[in-house]
């Protein structure tokens, strides 16, 4: 702000005091002010967006490859148990069953709008959904 | 065609600092880039926050937008009482970041592509989160594994929610670390393709496609390294909220 004339010193405020309308400093940063505000106002929310999920990529990338992800440390877990135990292949049997099955339970759960949590919890601001439909 | 798999090296930059637990303890590769992530996210901070200025400049404006993105995700992924944990889900967000992006100038050191930095962070995370789920709700934390269900169907959902609770780290520090390596080694594929096309005679005026391509590429890439700190930010918050409140 070098153009600008130097500032006057700033007014007390007083009870009913309103913005000096004389002064022009004062104008343009009310002026700003409401600029700002109507540039910020965010636009409504489409029905159905989840808040705090701004890119759908970031969703849908995730999606998929939780439930390999899932399958596969589960796999690899129950191979080094078998490995120490000497019980090859049955805890990795078990473990890559029950990998998927949780890796599908979570992919419902993100897909049906309970977000990534554990445990079905009432859906989001929603409140009178308990459990799976 | 240079090895495809050298630029995930790490190699020592020092002798040896000291010694722990008898194996030696080297400044690498790896630990400067971290350093050098961490430097630039302190000075854009502290340069963004210098002047704190009414009408931001540059640097303000980005060290508020980023502040304000992660306060919002935060908010919105973890719930109302997750603000004590917006300055740790900022310092993962900006970390990740730095290291993704700093990773794509040539001749640096990708951090992100070493799975056990992102298993490092995912298990200090998963650390907090089990702390904090203990000192909010004492052993009613283990009630996080066990879902509304039919008595009979409720052991299987107990090991179905524990394993769903225990492969989160693992899939947290993968995701990144395949997204980064992956991103990578397509680049240096496609630089491996010009290098071949020029030294293939008449067909040489061909490079320029695979040239172009990683042209493409490295824009795609750097897309890829802000999406996927976002995405470890905001899981992070979304697992955060399990300690936070549950049912």
């Amino acid at each position: 702000m070098s153009g600008l004339t130097p500032k006057p010193p700033i007014p007390t405020f007083r009870a009913g005091f309103k913005g000096m309308t004389g002064d022009p400093e004062r104008n343009r940063l009310d002026d700003l002010a409401a600029r700002i505000d109507k540039a910020g106002a965010k636009p409504a929310q489409p029905e159905g967006t989840e808040a705090g999920d701004r890119f759908g990529l970031a969703k849908a990338g995730r999606m998929g490859f939780d439930f390999v992800a899932t399958v596969m440390v589960c796999g690899a877990v129950g191979f080094l148990v078998d490995r120490q135990l000497g019980t090859r292949p049955w805890v990795m049997l078990g473990l890559l069953l029950a990998g998927f099955v949780a890796g599908l339970a979570n992919m419902w759960r993100a897909l049906g709008g309970y977000e990534q949590g554990i445990g079905w919890k009432p859906k989001a601001e929603d409140g009178n959904r308990k459990t799976e439909d | 065609m240079a090895p495809l798999l050298d630029e995930f090296e790490i190699h020592p930059l020092s002798g040896s600092l000291f010694s722990a637990g008898g194996h030696p303890v080297v400044f690498t590769n790896s630990a400067l880039l971290m350093l050098l992530a961490v430097m630039c996210a302190s000075l854009l901070m502290m340069v963004g926050m210098r002047r704190r200025a009414l009408v931001p400049g540059r640097f303000q404006m980005a060290a508020e937008s980023i502040y304000n993105m992660i306060v919002d995700m935060v908010e919105g992924a973890a719930g109302k009482h997750a603000e004590p944990f917006v300055p740790f889900v900022f310092s993962i967000f900006v970390f990740i970041l730095f290291c993704n992006v700093l990773g794509l100038i040539p001749y640096s050191f990708t951090v992100t592509s070493q799975i056990i930095v992102n298993f490092s962070l995912a298990i200090f995370l998963f650390i907090v989160i089990i702390i904090t789920g203990f000192v909010r709700h004492g052993v009613r934390f283990f009630a996080l594994f066990a879902p509304p269900a039919p008595k009979v169907m409720l052991p299987f959902m107990i090991v179905v929610e524990f394993l769903s609770f225990v492969v989160r780290p693992f899939s947290l520090s993968i995701r990144l670390f395949a997204n980064m390596m992956a991103g990578h080694i397509l680049l240096q594929v496609f630089a491996g393709m010009v290098a071949s096309l020029l030294a293939a005679g008449w067909l040489s005026g061909f490079s320029v496609l695979p040239l172009l391509a990683d042209v493409g590429i490295t824009g795609f890439e750097l897309f890829v390294a802000l999406l996927q700190a976002y995405i470890y930010a905001i899981l992070s918050a979304v697992y955060l909220r399990d300690a936070i409140e549950m049912h």
